[in-house]
């Protein structure tokens, strides 16, 4: 019975994430179109700055299939889609969108990965540390230090510590980037900084939530109950107050993975990374369609998933969310 | 990590001479009094690049010049897989030189990039009226995988750019720069060596034309036929491994990361000693996008040269830190760049469609005074074409002596010629305003203020930009193309709308093509410069279809020990071959 709960579960909402990745496609196809602009005189005039015709224009635009009916041209990219192609070609360089994104996705992805672990080994501790220790000297340090990392946007506090590592240090992190299997030590190097700066940004945010939680749980009756049986503090706050403010923890976390794949977007320009982030921001701003649509599919896909893990992760976290509860307020649209 | 930042902020604000390029601009009003003979002795005495002439140049021997690797930055990744045919963009052609070489037959000589020089023609001859060039090939020239370069490489390379290729119900565009080439009737191949190509009409500078550096022969056709014929239509030069005919053969490409390139044994160029070309073992192209990363990495030597390419080039403030970081290790080349300008579109009602008020912005506009506020303090007043262009009209070269009055005066012509058309109250306008250029937009709606004329800037961003710039959706717009730096070549960006509708201004004046026409016949160099001088005043005084406000000379950074790079007087995608460059360290 709970197998099969489990599997009607995850089956409805497998469904949903394809159906809800499908209408993202669609949106983004048609806002795509609608933006002003023109990738074929981008591609022509080299950035702006050449001169070209009219028939030279159309005749570019015919060769990249933009004479096509929209209906045609979706068709085509979702075909492309489904059968292995990921979205057929660049309209701009004319490469395989596949081999785009098996190049700039582990970049980000490392990126990303990096800066939740750290999070998590360092926010959940200092969170439950500055509850812990509400208004003595370690709260007010930690908040000293979380508060910079939510107000400050990360471009500025780059750029701040590039500044003074060449004001003080006369050095900068190496220039062109390498796989971690390729040459960890330039890898770290290159990594090292900007996954600092997002860990600080995304743990800033939980550490505040952790703190906010715990502050709540621990002044529940079973707290209380627990100290009064004479429970040491630690073995309070890690096995009953700390497990029950994961739920809101675990959903925060899942929230800022938004927040983080929008921060990479600039870090990775400043830092050289060759990621996904910059690679989209590049592609929309000279009408790249076929890799938007691709690399924002690609997205909307990761998010909707991480959401169902997540989702699971509830389940885990707190036996007393039911699956079928969780279904049932989803289709209530709860 | 907070201390660690917080350590690094304090000193940074404590050291905080330091001056970083999020900084505003320079405070424009102190230095609004800049005037012309100042901007002209700031450009003579500014360090000038070591010449490729020096003496201790001279006397390096062979072996002291061979070797080593090359770091240069790159604006980004060269679009449309490196095709030459596709775009001009910078990020590509300061690439493309080194693969594809400087020219195709012909090019612009290295010293002097006003002459043309022979590349993989070694002569060519024209028949008496000008409508046949006859060009000789040399018999040393190969492609990067050893296949002789052939008369039919060209044939084929110059037939896909005009006419571009149909394949069953596939089409592939023909070369943005068709419209430089459309003269030609026919190409012919003359065995063994020579290939003759046959003019609509005659034209004695072809040669010029085909100088463009941008015109570099990126497509074999050993390798590129074939597949063409098979469908493959849009085949790229990346898809072929980028076998080109230029000093350096393609090593390896990382998107988003480095194009490294190998010299190339087989390469026919030589030096004045006879010594084979290029000196440089290979070139690392380093892709950063970020000016400021791009600063970073120069100035902590991780970089031997800057990228060319707008928002890359240096500005006064940035250069600060690079002279205190590096002292004597760097210098900075200059190349004559785009200019800033204000141009009408008279083809949409409004009161720019009179002439008086047209005029009367020009004498308004302080144009000296967008020097340091737009150009990062490095540039000069001037309408097009560079100073040291044989065809610049030099009363041109520091706008005053065109419009001779004092500001206050010309100021006070202004205002009276406002009145005159009606508009003493001023009125408002619209203005293209690329996203990247924010700052030219702003000088210019802060400068019409003053007149009573409210510029509203429709701030666009690359893709709109290429869009909109052709279309009559406009009132003005900035311009901002790159053209042949020889009059002929101007018509595309000052010719009419319906012969040339990527024109800056957009207007229908025939008296406009009548001037193309007169250059076109002209027969003497004098002849030509003679007409270029007086469609120059027509354009820019007696119609104002477009007011020239500033030109830009834009700096790009070299440690001292790379050697022997020529730098072009003017446009950035000349001399990007590196093969006379060599690394004295």
């Amino acid at each position: 019975m709970r197998q099969f709960r489990i599997g009607n579960y995850l089956f409805w909402r497998v469904v949903s994430l394809i159906l809800t990745t499908f209408i993202a496609s669609v949106i983004i196809f048609i806002v795509m179109r609608m933006l002003p602009g023109d990738i074929v005189s981008w591609i022509l005039s080299g950035g702006g700055e050449a001169v070209h015709s009219t028939e030279v224009r159309e005749a570019l635009r015919q060769e990249l299939g933009l004479n096509d009916h929209l209906v045609v041209q979706y068709g085509r990219w979702l075909w492309s889609m489904v059968n292995g192609e990921f979205g057929g070609k660049s309209l701009v360089n004319g490469q395989p969108i596949a081999s785009i994104v098996f190049r700039q996705f582990p970049v980000t992805f490392l990126l990303v990965t990096y800066a939740i672990i750290l999070s998590v080994i360092v926010s959940v501790p200092l969170g439950v540390l500055a509850a812990s220790r509400r208004n003595q000297w370690q709260d007010f340090l930690v908040r000293l230090i979380t508060i910079p990392g939510q107000a400050l946007p990360n471009f500025c506090s780059a750029l701040f510590i590039l500044l003074g590592l060449i004001i003080i240090f006369r050095w900068s992190p190496p220039i062109v980037y390498t796989n971690p299997w390729e040459d960890l030590l330039n890898h770290i190097q290159i990594i090292l900084l900007p996954v600092l700066l997002l860990t600080w940004e995304h743990s800033s945010h939980i550490v505040r939530v952790t703190r906010a939680y715990i502050l709540v749980v621990v002044n529940e009756n079973y707290i209380l109950y627990a100290r009064a049986k004479g429970l040491p503090q630690g073995h309070i706050l890690l096995r009953h107050a700390l497990r029950n403010a994961l739920v809101p923890i675990v959903t925060i976390m899942g929230l800022q993975l938004g927040w983080l794949l929008s921060g990479t977007l600039i870090l990775e320009a400043i830092f050289g990374l060759p990621g996904l982030g910059g690679g989209l921001v590049q592609a929309a701003l000279v009408r790249d369609y076929t890799v938007v649509q691709s690399l924002v599919t690609l997205l909307v896909f990761v998010m909707l998933s991480v959401n169902l893990i997540i989702d699971l992760i509830y389940r885990i976290s707190d036996p007393r969310i039911s699956l079928s509860n969780q279904l049932t307020h989803s289709y209530n649209g709860s | 990590m907070i201390i660690v930042f917080t350590t690094i902020l304090i000193t940074g604000l404590i050291l905080g001479h330091y001056n970083p390029v999020l900084s505003p601009i320079s405070d424009v009003s102190e230095k609004d009094s800049i005037d012309s003979e100042r901007q002209e002795k700031d450009i003579e005495n500014f360090p000038p690049f070591p010449d490729v002439q020096d003496d201790d140049i001279e006397n390096t021997s062979i072996q002291q010049k061979r070797g080593g690797i090359l770091i240069l930055a790159n604006r980004g990744d060269p679009p449309a897989g490196f095709d030459t045919m596709r775009t001009s963009s910078i990020a590509l052609h300061h690439v493309a030189g080194a693969l594809f070489g400087p020219g195709n037959l012909v090019m612009r000589c290295r010293e002097n990039m006003y002459l043309v020089c022979p590349y993989l023609a070694r002569s060519w001859f024209p028949n008496p009226s000008f409508s046949e060039w006859t060009f000789i090939l040399r018999n040393d020239v190969f492609w990067h995988d050893d296949t002789q370069f052939t008369p039919d490489d060209v044939k084929f390379w110059l037939n896909l750019a005009i006419s571009g290729l149909n394949v069953g119900d596939k089409i592939r565009a023909p070369a943005y720069f068709e419209g430089d080439l459309e003269e030609i009737e026919k190409v012919e191949v003359l065995p063994p060596d020579q290939v003759r190509i046959t003019l609509k009409n005659p034209n004695r500078f072809f040669p010029d034309i085909l100088a463009n550096p941008r015109l570099k022969i990126a497509h074999p056709r050993h390798l590129m036929e074939p597949r063409m014929n098979n469908g493959d239509v849009s085949i790229s030069p990346l898809d072929i491994e980028l076998i080109g005919l230029g000093p350096f053969k393609f090593k390896n490409y990382e998107p988003g990361t480095i194009i490294q390139v190998l010299r190339f044994e087989n390469y026919f160029e030589k030096d004045d000693r006879g010594n084979q070309l290029p000196y440089l073992d290979g070139i690392d192209y380093v892709i950063i996008s970020d000016p400021v990363a791009m600063d970073i990495a120069f100035r902590t030597g991780r970089l031997d040269g800057g990228a060319r390419g707008f928002g890359h080039y240096l500005s006064e403030e940035r250069i600060v830190g690079y002279t205190r970081d590096l002292g004597d290790d760097v210098s900075f080349a200059q190349i004559e760049g785009g200019t800033i300008r204000l141009a009408f579109n008279v083809l949409k009602s409004g009161p720019w469609q009179d002439m008086r008020i047209r005029r009367a912005i020009a004498l308004w506009i302080d144009k000296e005074s967008a020097i340091p506020a737009v150009l990062g303090g490095f540039g000069w007043t001037t309408p097009d074409i560079s100073p040291n262009n044989l065809f610049k009209d030099k009363r041109f070269v520091i706008w005053p002596k065109f419009d001779l009055e004092p500001l206050d005066e010309r100021r006070a012509k202004a205002k009276k010629l406002m009145e005159e058309a009606g508009y003493s109250n001023g009125f408002s306008m619209g203005h293209l305003c690329r996203a990247r250029h924010t700052q030219a937009c702003q000088f210019l709606k802060d400068q019409l203020l003053g007149l009573g004329i409210d510029l509203q800037l429709h701030i666009i961003d690359e893709g709109e930009w290429n869009r909109a710039r052709v279309s009559l959706d406009f009132d003005t717009q900035p311009g901002a193309l790159s053209v042949l730096p020889i009059p002929e070549g101007t018509e595309g960006v000052y010719g009419r709308f319906s012969i040339s509708p990527d024109a800056y201004s957009k207007h229908e004046d025939e008296e406009v093509d009548r001037f193309y026409r007169l250059l076109r016949d002209a027969t003497t160099t004098e002849g030509r410069i003679d007409i270029w001088r007086q469609l120059q005043k027509y354009l820019f005084l007696d119609k104002t279809y477009i007011i020239p406000i500033a030109e830009a000379t834009y700096v790009v950074p070299y440690r001292t020990h790379v050697k022997g790079l020529t730098i072009p007087s003017e446009d950035g995608h000349t001399n990007t071959d590196f093969a006379t460059v060599w690394l004295d360290k």
